[in-house]
């Protein structure tokens, strides 16, 4: 199984690629609730104490044990996620890669608490944490911040607290949500990330539990939901689409990530069609569909899905636009693929895009 | 002939006259009444004084009645569907269709076919429905063949009604199940379901329409008919996960599955998605027999309406090339979705970048084959 | 180009519309906002049979929840795929300048005029279509008015 992330046995990054380059997707992972007491306010961590509180269960969505939670080679012998170690991620991915940034998304199932006032200690605890443990720790990270994305009101809230701290460049917004978020209820939100520049990071994860993750009921096996998820994403993107989110907030961007590309040009075809018949629908889309998501809409190269090179042509040729794709690691996540195949189907100038530029446009690095 | 119009080349299908010309995909819809002439007296009285309970918990707004063409409604005042003859005037003498196959919507919806009713009332109603599509239309005219319609979240009863219907009249060719159900069709739930279909040989057709008991989406229910509407092709990501990694295809090396109305370009790169997830999780379904990919040339047909149309309609060539790489673009078939506003013209659908070859085996020759038309001739 | 009297005036209402086949093509022949327009009964797109859709009104917006309406201005909408196109121009919605509906010109003229163009067997360019509101044969009254289409 090649992969990017482990650099395929090489050397140097520098045999793959020389140039800048900006790690647009890893994961920083809360091994255990108490380690966020620290930054939590007293009252909320009596509160927790109280009941015995374990945390959320992000293990659903990462079983702890599973292939694709954590690649094998990055396993520790303790068991504990090397995600939750600065000093892993460090020694895994930033130091050997060389990165100038490299984006810390830290999913740890928030949204999942229905109890707003714990549910927003919860998120100021965790953004405080990413603060101290990450942000301040090494220059070179920047992050989303982690909302409570069941309740806008909270959300807002945490905007309005720690949306300016320039290490936050990002919103988490996790896949799955009890409500689309193209839906109106969430526009106060988007008002208040784009006033702030934060990208709308639309990622793996959440929870839906009044729905099922699929339109056709429960996936029996892990794999089987893994694949499929790709269906998850189209709905919220079709979503933030229809509602004219992008129409109602000119500068709001949206980065997709943990989910591939190859998919996109059929789904963005697809849409386009639909569009023209049922413009009348809704009409504040009044751009094309491709247009509008090469404009606003950009997704992280891990995994990447490839099929042979040449088919692997055609999507980059089909996506037409060098400002989508950016290069991410999805540490501690494992993909197989392989980046220098991706590499050479890109042009020249698409490289450098790939590798750094287009993050770098996106976040303002 | 291939005219520009308006940048994209399109033409007249040369239709090889000494081929037929199937049209995979019409909906007849009864109404009320009409279907209470086939239910059972108990089943009658119910359905005049409950009515037909429908779907409830969308809430998008149509944007055309029955999702119909505008000029698709009969003279007589029925709805579009409805009306037989002028069905087969409308569609079958005026594109010289040999064979059309029915998939009728009100076997789509879950409240019909055991959600929001009594269980028999629902049994009695996909009867009925069968009856109806049998005595008014496959009577009717020679060209007409059938799915059936079942209560597929009653699988045994739905083994029985299969059963029923073929054995009655070897004109239902296909079983028709709805792109979204309780659950994902190769949940071992609907076991005993397809086993029927084996047995007797008839596709599963999976047709997109209703929502099964669950919200429209992984996120909820969508609010704009174009998202519902546009949004189908998504279910189908999940049925083809399931009926793969559930070992579905390895139990039932003779199903068949087509898939209609969900287009076709995204099947490549799934693909290669399925087969790069399952090269790390391999070790979680050590029952399936090869790779993902692998199973869909053997399982998986495609229907071709809605017609794809790409931002450069010259890409046509090149997109349907990476759709061959899955092995599908031989089980591809044409159809019209007579009578819905997306409606394709067997004249004006498909480009005239197709080959003559390939444009037989879409206009006739698969279909021909998967269905085994040749013992209608 | 050819003239051809395709109804009397009166006999299409406001809002109304006939169908007619001329030299073999369909055409819609529209009376919308006391203006008349003619139109190939057959879509760009995918050759459905426009006249048969419905007649919307201009709709637009930037922005979810606000719309710019205005009844004056209308579309015809395909009754298969719903694309809109301006019954003015003939052009769609969402490309204007590659697709486009065929139209024609369409006038009303009193009968004493036509009467005198189909008298004139010099000129042999005017002539009468047979539509549903007119008989087989037919005289044009001098006294009223109606509908004539251009077409080459």
């Amino acid at each position: 199984m090649s992969t990017s992330a482990l650099l395929g046995g090489r050397e140097s990054r520098r045999e793959i690629w020389t140039g800048p380059v900006i790690d647009a997707d890893v994961h920083a992972v809360v091994p255990a609730l108490d380690v966020l007491f620290e930054y939590m306010e007293p009252q909320w961590v009596d509160f927790a104490r109280e009941r015995w509180l374990p945390g959320p269960d992000i293990n659903t969505v990462y079983p702890p044990n599973a292939p694709t939670t954590v690649r094998a080679e990055w396993r520790t012998e303790s068991g504990a996620n090397p995600a939750s170690e600065l000093a892993c991620l460090q020694q895994h991915i930033l130091d050997p890669w060389d990165v100038e940034h490299a984006i810390v998304n830290c999913y740890y199932g928030i949204e999942w608490v229905r109890h707003p006032d714990f549910a927003g200690a919860l998120a100021r605890a965790l953004n405080n944490w990413l603060i101290g443990e990450w942000l301040d720790k090494d220059p070179r990270l920047r992050a989303s911040l982690v909302l409570p994305a069941r309740n806008p009101a909270e959300m807002i809230k945490e905007i309005e607290r720690i949306g300016s701290h320039p290490g936050f460049v990002q919103v988490l917004m996790p896949v799955r949500s009890d409500s689309l978020y193209g839906q109106r209820l969430w526009h106060p939100v988007y008002e208040a990330m784009a006033r702030h520049e934060l990208v709308f990071g639309l990622h793996w994860g959440g929870v839906s539990e009044t729905a099922p993750p699929t339109p056709t009921g429960w996936p029996s096996w892990f794999v089987e939901e893994y694949a499929g998820e790709q269906q998850v994403f189209m709905a919220q993107l079709m979503s933030l689409v229809a509602e004219g989110v992008f129409s109602a907030y000119p500068t709001l961007k949206v980065a997709v990530g943990e989910i591939g590309f190859a998919w996109v040009p059929s789904f963005w075809w697809r849409m386009e069609t639909k569009r023209k018949g049922l413009r009348r629908d809704i009409p504040w889309v009044n751009q094309p569909v491709q247009e509008l998501f090469r404009e606003r809409i950009r997704f992280t190269v891990a995994p990447i899905d490839a099929g042979p090179p040449e088919e692997l042509a055609k999507i980059i040729e089909w996506i037409g636009s060098e400002d989508i794709l950016m290069f991410a690691t999805d540490y501690p996540h494992t993909h197989d693929d392989d980046l220098s195949v991706l590499l050479d189907v890109l042009g020249d100038s698409a490289q450098a895009k790939l590798m750094a530029g287009n993050a770098r446009a996106l976040y303002g690095l | 002939m291939a005219v520009e119009i308006a940048g994209q080349a399109h033409g007249r299908a040369k239709r090889d006259p000494a081929l037929g010309l199937v049209d995979c995909d019409v909906h007849p819809w009864p109404t009320a009444d009409q279907l209470a002439t086939y239910l059972s007296p108990r089943w009658r009285s119910y359905q005049e004084t409950f009515g037909l309970r429908g779907p409830t918990g969308r809430g998008t707004l149509q944007m055309r009645p029955f999702s119909a063409r505008m000029d698709a409604w009969p003279p007589d005042g029925g709805f579009p569907g409805s009306n037989p003859d002028f069905a087969r005037e409308q569609l079958l003498d005026k594109y010289d269709i040999s064979h059309a196959i029915l998939n009728s919507p009100p076997g789509l919806f879950p409240t019909w076919t055991g959600g929001n009713h009594p269980r028999e009332y629902s049994a009695d109603m996909m009867k009925a429905l069968n009856d109806w599509i049998r005595v008014e239309w496959l009577d009717r005219d020679p060209r007409w063949l059938g799915s059936v319609c079942v209560t597929y979240e009653q699988p045994e009863v739905a083994a029985q009604e299969i059963a029923r219907c073929r054995e009655a009249d070897g004109r239902f060719v296909q079983v028709m199940l709805p792109v979204r159900m309780h659950s994902p069709a190769g949940n071992r739930v609907y076991e005993p379901m397809i086993e029927a279909m084996v047995h007797y040989g008839l596709p599963m057709g999976i047709h997109v329409g209703g929502d099964g008991l669950n919200p429209v989406t992984g996120a909820g229910y969508p609010t704009y008919f174009y998202e519902n509407h546009t949004g189908f092709t998504q279910a189908a990501f999940s049925h083809i996960a399931s009926l793969i990694f559930e070992g579905t295809f390895d139990r039932w090396p003779d199903l068949k599955v087509v898939m209609m109305e969900t287009n076709w370009s995204w099947l490549a790169p799934f693909s290669w998605r399925l087969d790069a997830c399952w090269r790390v999780l391999r070790e979680e379904v050590p029952h399936l027999e090869r790779k993902p990919s692998e199973y869909l040339a053997d399982h998986l047909w495609v229907t071709s309406q809605p017609a794809e149309e790409f931002e450069n309609p010259l890409w046509f060539r090149s997109v349907y090339e990476q759709f061959k790489t899955t092995g599908v673009a031989a089980n591809f078939m044409f159809a019209t979705d007579y009578p819905h506003w997306d409606f394709d013209s067997p004249e004006e659908a498909l480009p005239t970048t197709l080959s003559q070859a390939e444009l037989d085996n879409i206009l006739w020759g698969t279909a021909n084959r998967l269905y085994g038309l040749s013992r209608f001739e | 180009m050819a003239s051809y009297v395709v109804s009397k005036a009166q006999d299409i209402d406001e809002g109304g519309h006939l169908v007619v086949d001329i030299n073999g093509r369909s055409v819609g022949v529209f009376h919308v906002g006391g203006e008349w327009y003619a139109l190939l009964n057959r879509c760009p797109h995918r050759g459905g049979p426009m006249c048969e859709g419905l007649l919307v009104s201009y709709l637009e917006s930037d922005k979810p929840g606000e719309v710019r309406y205005d009844p004056s201005r209308k579309l015809l909408e395909c009754p298969w795929h719903g694309w809109e196109f301006d019954i003015k121009t003939g052009q769609s919605y969402f490309d204007p300048a590659r697709t486009r509906l065929r139209r024609y010109p369409v006038a009303v003229q009193s009968g004493e005029v036509i009467a005198d163009e189909l008298e004139d067997e010099q000129q042999s360019d005017t002539h009468l279509v047979k539509g549903p509101y007119m008989a087989e044969t037919y005289e044009v009254s001098i006294e009223d008015d109606y509908v004539v289409v251009s077409m080459r």
